[in-house]
């Protein structure tokens, strides 16, 4: 980027249910905390970039004048951002761009989903078509709600041509199960073995319960400053020195396409390695949008940190626990952080930001300086990926 | 919840998707062949894909082809379960369909050549679902 952007202030909440709060009140909540983690005053956010309420609820129009109207904040810009998975990092790229234009020189990126759940989701029929008319005008006529067969399909033939087994793949979700026992904001936190996934239900095969991303609510906000801004007032600014975004002329499951490989994913890594001058062997902690244990260890090929085919095997030899090679979701990622996908992106950011400001506590990376943040819509169709450096 | 599903698809979809589940109900698995790049493409469009042209023409696909993946669904609403889905390789080789396959999850595998048939939901549409040949 021209003019540099850093982030000077994170919030989040912790990863689970919050069904007593309303999204409003979950979204103060962690503009709140990022205002005191920044140090600075309400007054000095120029721009709010949001995104959705959830999946399963009645999104609301213009919710960022309401939320303005609540805080009392007067913004030279707004926005409210929706692309699926990638609708927070989109906000983010939005919020840092026009802080690079010289339009802004602080924004804030918040996002706050609180979900249905279960019984209530099951006999709320609005909900149901609403999840369901995701996988028109097709797929939807087969009772499709969910994305999870096809990352069943895509785990499937990654299995089938490389070789990777039931155990290996069991694993990744051990690892980080292991990562999420020491973050406190974590929605799992019971230590777990292998024979506990496999013996966890079979939902969609080859896709076990625990192999899944769960449903969850949370909330995150982050603080973006110009590079004059950020020198001036944080002690730790950590600075984005990479973006890279694609997108496959494809919605769900590409027609054509492998389905063990993500070229959204390859694509975006490859634009953010190169504007940032750094290649995947530079990266010391990563955080991936898997949303399932099959896709994550494609994308960790995606990104570059292991050959095709290798994940499985990598992961087994512990290259991406805390202390390994490239550590990956340190902060337990989808599987055991828990996932609201609003939200998703902003979770990321705030562990690699603490891992990089060395503030990660008992997950911390050792010497972190440079982190990577992945994120992705559909199934995977499209990517945004970005590079995050401190001690700048 | 069958008839709520039924009137989005029909009211949210494009003529191209009618004339497909139109198709359908005759028992038929139908695409769309563009007359002026020659492209023939799944699903069908009202325009073409490579050359956005509407000059395009209806095809009867053969509805053979090869399983390329498959899973099971737990709460597929729509048939007895559990039901099984999968990703078929047309035989044209246009790419690939979701559908529903007929036969034990068990007993299928990649590759196995299967066949169109087409199943009629009661209160709903009529799907097409394919059957493995050697089963």
């Amino acid at each position: 980027m021209n003019n540099k952007v850093a982030i000077i202030g994170v919030g989040m909440s912790s990863i689970g249910r919050h069904q007593d709060k309303t999204n409003l009140e979950l979204a103060v909540e962690v503009i709140k905390d990022a205002l005191k983690d920044a140090q600075i005053k309400k007054s000095e956010i120029e721009g709010i970039f949001l995104t959705p309420e959830g999946f399963t609820v009645r999104n609301s129009k213009v919710r960022v004048a309401r939320l303005a109207e609540y805080l009392q904040i007067s913004p030279h810009s707004v926005g409210v951002f929706e692309c699926g998975g990638i609708s927070a990092m989109l906000a983010c790229r939005y919020a840092a761009n026009e802080i690079a234009l010289g339009h802004n020189k602080i924004n804030i990126v918040v996002a706050s989903e609180i979900e249905i759940y279960e019984e209530e989701l099951r006999s709320n029929m609005d909900s149901l078509i609403a999840l369901n008319a995701l996988f028109m005008p097709y797929d939807s006529a087969y009772g499709i709600m969910t994305a999870t067969p096809y990352y069943a399909m895509s785990t499937q033939r990654y299995m089938y041509e490389y070789g990777a087994t039931e155990r290996q793949i069991a694993n990744l979700a051990v690892t980080l199960r292991e990562n999420a026992t020491k973050n406190e904001k974590a929605m799992y936190r019971k230590k777990m073995t292998i024979d506990d996934v496999l013996t966890s239900r079979l939902i969609v095969p080859p896709i076990h319960l625990f192999e899944t991303c769960p449903m969850a609510d949370g909330g995150a906000a982050i603080i973006l400053a110009s590079e004059e801004i950020a020198k001036e007032i944080s002690p730790s600014p950590i600075f984005i020195t990479g973006i890279g975004e694609f997108h496959d002329a494809s919605h769900l499951f590409p027609n054509f396409k492998p389905i063990t490989s993500f070229v959204a994913v390859e694509e975006a890594a490859r634009e953010a390695y190169e504007m940032s001058g750094r290649s995947p062997e530079d990266i010391e902690v990563a955080e991936v949008y898997g949303a399932f244990a099959g896709a994550e260890l494609i994308i960790y090929e995606d990104l570059g940190f292991f050959k095709r085919g290798e994940s499985a095997k990598a992961v087994e030899e512990g290259k991406t626990r805390i202390g390994g090679e490239i550590p990956c979701n340190t902060s337990g990622g989808r599987l055991s952080l828990g996932h609201p996908p609003y939200v998703t992106p902003l979770l990321e950011m705030v562990e690699i930001i603490l891992q990089l400001r060395g503030e990660a506590k008992e997950r911390q990376v050792k010497d972190a300086k440079i982190g990577l943040v992945h994120s992705e819509h559909g199934v995977v169709n499209g990517s945004i990926v970005m590079i995050l450096e401190g001690g700048l | 919840m069958f008839e709520r599903m039924k009137k989005i698809i029909f009211t949210e979809s494009d003529q191209a998707t009618q004339k497909f589940y139109q198709g359908l109900k005759e028992h038929k698995l139908l695409t769309t062949n563009c007359l002026d790049c020659k492209k023939l493409f799944f699903p069908p469009q009202v325009v073409c894909p490579q050359c956005l042209s509407n000059n395009l023409s209806w095809v009867e696909l053969s509805g053979r082809g090869k399983i390329y993946a498959f899973t099971q669904q737990e709460r597929g609403p729509l048939f007895t379960k559990p039901d099984v889905i999968g990703l078929v390789e047309l035989e044209e080789g246009i790419g690939r369909v979701l559908t529903r396959i007929e036969g034990e999850f068990s007993e299928l595998k990649i590759g196995m050549e299967v066949e169109v048939s087409f199943v009629d939901v009661p209160n709903f549409l009529t799907l097409h679902q394919f059957t493995p040949l050697e089963i």
